[in-house]
């Protein structure tokens, strides 16, 4: 069973301006990894799709909570996982197509294909009235070394 | 973010700069569709070099100048994206409504 090389959680509220904040958050904690400046960017887009979900979707007459967590495993690939107690999806398979969404005509419907482009895996778990959980993946890779 | 505009005619070019997401994208939307009314160009130009970040909310504010350009008979061309900005716009069908150089 792989090791946990180091991890880190966070809990925030659901506002737009808090996701700057987690981008900066993830791309801090990933830079032990010594990523390149393409997987930074993927990382950010990534993080900032999921936690945009949830301040858009996931809360609508409340402020409510995101939890972040960000786990290193020892083969280098980063875990992030995106978590809220809102409404929950009723259909995660439509909500993952392209171009579909629930949010007014300024959303664009791209967040969970952008999520499954740039990361290796994406796993959506979701109970309506409950929450949602995004489990994210990505292989960090190692450089060769400079001669 | 910062946003600024210079109109040559027939055209208006919208420079951005900051990070576009969906904290930011009302804004840039309202100055995008308060600029073309104004201008009424036959070519809104919207220049990404200056953005550090985009997501898909970025997306969201140019299929909404693509709109409020159609409507008025116009076109919508983006020029100039950074990596990031480019790799979120090519994973997108955006080609299909606009030219991005």
């Amino acid at each position: 069973m792989k090791k946990e090389v180091n991890r880190m959680s966070l809990r925030f509220p659901a506002r737009s301006s808090n996701e700057g904040f987690a981008r900066s958050a993830v791309t801090a904690f990933a830079v032990q990894l010594d990523p390149t400046l393409e997987e930074l960017g993927d990382l950010k887009t990534a993080v900032s799709e999921a936690v945009t979900n949830c301040i858009v979707h996931a809360y609508p007459d409340s402020l409510g909570e995101i939890a972040l967590t960000a786990i290193l495993w020892e083969d280098g690939v980063l875990e992030i996982r995106i978590r809220d107690r809102g409404r929950g999806i009723e259909d995660v398979e439509k909500a993952r197509e392209p171009l579909y969404t629930t949010g007014g005509s300024e959303r664009s419907g791209m967040g969970f294909t952008i999520m499954e482009s740039f990361m290796d895996s994406l796993k959506v778990r979701s109970q309506p009235g409950k929450g949602t959980v995004v489990v994210m993946k990505k292989k960090i890779h190692v450089k060769a070394p400079v001669r | 973010m910062d946003l600024a505009a210079k109109h040559e005619p027939g055209k208006v070019i919208v420079y951005m700069k900051g990070e576009l997401d969906h904290h930011a994208a009302k804004g840039a939307m309202d100055y995008i569709e308060s600029t073309i009314d104004l201008h009424l160009p036959m070519q809104l130009i919207v220049d990404l070099s200056g953005l550090s970040f985009m997501d898909s909310s970025g997306i969201g504010v140019l299929m909404a100048a693509y709109r409020a350009m159609r409507a008025i008979g116009g076109k919508v061309l983006v020029q100039n994206a950074p990596a990031q900005a480019m790799k979120v716009l090519r994973a997108t069908p955006l080609d299909a409504f606009m030219k991005i150089l």
